[in-house]
C-alpha cells in the first residue's frame, strides 16, 4: 500500500514538473505611446492612478504577474483571466476603439465596479488595497458620464 | 439509473425537451430557492464560484455563509455540471440600464434638396455595370440591395473576370454607422471606401480613375446630373464627386428593426425567446464588442482573442494595413443588424450557419463555451436584428443606356489605360 502512495505521489510530483515547461504567455509588452487610454483620453492624474493600480494587471499589456502566474497549474487559470479581461477591455490599445465604444466600454466598466462585480472576488485578497474605493469609483463615472458621445469617426494609425 | 431513465422517459412522452441536466437543474434551483440560477462551467472552479458568489447570493446571505457557493461549486462540479441556464421567467423584461450600451438607429427622413439629388446620383452609379471594366458588374452585384447588402451564400465574391475575390462581402446596409470600412479597416469613410473595388483587379477592374471619368464624360446623362448634384464647381466630374455621391446613397441605407422598436421602449417587440436570447448575449460577453447603433462596426478585435485562432496564415486582417505586429489577426468587429440574412459568416466566409458563427465567437473570443440551448437562444435574438428593407430607397434607376458612340469611346479609353492598371489586390 505505501508503495502505492509512494509511485502515486513521484508521479504526481513528475507530472507538474514537466508541466511547468509549459511556459505561461501573457503577450506583455510595452504599448505604443499614442495608443494608450491615458494618451488618448488624458483623464485626470487620480481617475488614471487608480484605474492603473485596480485594473490595469489584467486589463493592459503592462500587468504584473504574481509568481504563482509562472506555475502550472494556477498559470493556466491566470492567464485564461487575463486573456478573457484583455478581450473586454485593454487600455494599452485603445486606439482600436471609436469613441463610441470608448464611452460604452467605460461606462461598463464604471457598472461593473459599482455593482461589486469587479476587481474580480478572488482578485481582491490576493492583491490587497488595489481594489477602488467607493469615491474613485464615483469619481471614475462621473468622468466616464461626462465623455461627449461623438458620431464615430475613423481612428486612423 | 434506471429509474431516472423512467421518469425522463415519462416527461418526454408529454412534449417536453429534458435531459438529466434539467433534472438536475431542478433539483439545484429547487435546493437554493433562487430563480436565476445560472450554473457554468464548473470544471473551472474559480469562475463558478465567483460567479455563484458575484450573482446567486443576495449580500446577507453571502455573509451568512460565505463557503455556500463554493460547497455549491464543489457539488456542481462533482455532479458533472456543464453549461446550463434556468430562468423560469424568460418573458422578464430587461432592465434599461442593461441596455445603454445600444442605440436605436437615428431618424433619417427622405433626402431633400441638393442631397435627393446626389442620392439619386449615387444610386444610379451603384446599379451602373458600365463602371467595371468589361461592363459586367455594378456595386450590387456583390453587395445586392435586395438581398441585405450581400452577396447571399457566397464565401467571397467574385470579380469581373469571375476571379473571388480576397475576402467575405459585408454588408452595405448600415455600413455608414461604421467607424472605419473594409475588414480591416483601411477606409476611413464610405466615400474612401467607394473608390476601392472599382479599381481593384480583381474586382470591377478599371484601369485608374481616368477610365471612370472618361465613361461619366461620354455619358451626357450622367453630365447634366454630376451639374445638378454639384453645381457650384467647374468641372464637377471628379472622382471624389463620384464617390461622394455613392457615399450619399450609402448613407441612407438603413434598415429599422423589431430591436430598434424595443429600444424605444416597446417591450413586446422581442419574443420571449428573443428576450431571453439578449439577456445570454449580454451575459456572455458578445456586447463588448457588438454594441453601438450599429451592434459593431466600431472597434477592431483580435480574431482568437481568448483563444488562438486556427488559421493564423492566410489573412493577419489589419496588420496589412498598419504592418504593426500588434495587429495582426485584428479585424474590423462587424456589424449584426441583419446578421440573419447576411451569412456566409467571417472574413474569409467560411462559417455556412450562424448557430456555428456564434458557438465559434463563444469559444474563441469572448471564452464561454455556450451550450446549444444558449446559441440557439442568442440566434433567436439575432433575428430580432433583421431590419426593413427600403424598397422604394432601393428602386434601381430606370434603365438609360448610353449612346453607342459613347460605349466605343468608352472601350477605348479603358483599352489605352490597361496598362497602367493597379496591382492592389485584396477584395471586398
Amino acid at each position: 500500500m505505501r508503495r502505492i502512495i509512494w509511485i502515486v505521489g513521484i508521479l504526481v510530483v513528475a507530472f507538474l514538473v514537466v508541466m511547468q515547461f509549459r511556459q505561461p504567455d501573457y503577450n506583455l509588452s510595452a504599448p505604443s505611446a499614442n495608443a494608450t487610454f491615458a494618451a488618448l483620453h488624458q483623464p485626470d492624474p487620480d481617475i488614471q492612478n487608480t484605474l492603473q493600480r485596480s485594473c490595469y494587471n489584467c486589463h493592459s499589456t503592462q500587468g504584473k504577474i504574481p509568481w504563482y502566474g509562472m506555475v502550472w497549474p494556477t498559470s493556466q487559470l491566470l492567464q485564461n483571466d487575463v486573456r478573457q479581461g484583455r478581450a473586454m477591455l485593454d487600455f494599452s490599445n485603445w486606439d482600436n476603439l471609436s469613441p463610441e465604444m470608448a464611452r460604452i466600454r467605460l461606462l461598463s466598466s464604471c457598472r461593473s465596479m459599482r455593482e461589486g462585480k469587479m476587481p474580480l472576488w478572488y482578485y481582491r485578497p490576493l492583491h490587497p488595497g488595489t481594489a477602488p474605493t467607493p469615491g474613485e469609483i464615483d469619481a471614475f463615472c462621473a468622468w466616464a458620464q461626462a465623455l461627449p458621445t461623438e458620431p464615430n469617426t475613423a481612428q486612423l494609425r | 439509473m434506471t429509474s431516472l431513465k423512467i421518469v425522463l422517459a415519462a416527461i418526454r412522452k408529454r412534449g417536453f425537451r429534458v435531459s438529466a441536466q434539467h433534472i438536475l437543474d431542478a433539483l439545484l434551483g429547487a435546493l437554493l430557492s433562487h430563480s436565476r440560477m445560472v450554473l457554468k462551467k464548473c470544471a473551472s472552479f474559480p469562475l463558478c464560484a465567483s460567479r455563484a458568489s458575484r450573482n446567486w447570493f443576495p449580500r446577507k446571505q453571502r455573509q451568512a455563509f460565505p463557503a455556500l457557493p463554493v460547497l455549491l461549486c464543489l457539488f456542481a462540479a462533482l455532479a458533472g455540471c456543464r453549461g446550463v441556464s434556468l430562468n423560469p421567467d424568460p418573458s422578464a423584461d430587461i432592465a434599461p440600464p442593461q441596455l445603454f450600451m445600444f442605440s436605436p438607429l437615428p431618424a433619417h427622413g427622405p433626402a431633400v434638396g441638393i442631397t435627393a439629388v446626389r442620392v439619386d446620383l449615387g444610386r444610379r452609379l451603384y446599379y451602373d455595370t458600365h463602371l467595371s471594366v468589361n461592363n459586367s458588374i455594378s456595386c450590387n452585384d456583390c453587395h445586392q440591395l435586395a438581398k441585405y447588402g450581400v452577396d447571399p451564400g457566397k464565401a467571397v465574391s467574385e470579380g469581373h473576370n469571375k476571379m473571388p475575390g480576397g475576402r467575405n462581402s459585408p454588408t452595405v446596409y448600415n455600413a455608414g454607422l461604421q467607424f472605419a470600412q473594409f475588414w480591416d479597416g483601411r477606409a476611413a469613410t464610405l466615400a474612401a471606401q467607394a473608390s476601392g473595388p472599382m479599381m481593384n483587379p480583381v474586382e470591377m477592374g478599371m484601369p485608374g480613375p481616368g477610365a471612370v471619368l472618361a465613361y461619366i464624360h461620354s455619358n451626357p446623362a450622367y453630365l447634366k446630373a454630376f451639374r445638378q448634384a454639384y453645381p457650384d464647381v467647374k468641372d464637377p466630374v471628379v472622382m471624389e464627386n463620384v464617390t461622394d455621391a455613392i457615399a450619399t446613397f450609402e448613407e441612407g441605407l438603413l434598415t429599422p428593426s423589431r430591436w430598434d422598436e424595443y429600444l424605444e421602449g416597446n417591450t413586446s417587440a422581442l419574443s420571449d425567446h428573443e428576450k431571453e436570447g439578449l439577456r445570454v448575449f449580454l451575459r456572455s460577453g458578445c456586447a463588448a464588442c457588438h454594441a453601438g447603433t450599429a451592434m459593431g462596426g466600431n472597434s477592431y478585435a483580435q480574431l482568437g482573442a481568448y483563444r488562438n485562432w486556427p488559421d493564423q496564415k492566410s489573412d493577419p486582417g489589419r496588420y496589412d494595413v498598419t504592418r504593426l505586429p500588434r495587429d495582426r489577426m485584428y479585424f474590423k468587429v462587424p456589424v449584426l443588424r441583419n446578421v440573419a440574412e447576411t451569412g456566409p459568416y467571417f472574413h474569409n466566409g467560411q462559417v455556412k450557419t450562424l448557430d456555428e458563427a456564434v458557438r465559434l465567437m463563444g469559444q474563441y473570443q469572448t471564452g464561454e463555451k455556450l451550450s446549444s440551448d444558449e446559441v440557439s437562444s442568442i440566434v433567436s435574438f439575432l433575428h430580432a436584428l433583421t431590419g426593413n428593407i427600403p424598397e422604394q430607397y432601393i428602386q434601381p434607376p430606370s434603365a438609360e443606356p448610353p449612346s453607342k458612340a459613347a460605349t466605343i469611346h468608352h472601350r477605348q479609353q479603358l483599352q489605352a489605360n490597361r496598362q497602367t492598371q493597379s496591382t492592389s489586390t485584396e477584395g471586398e
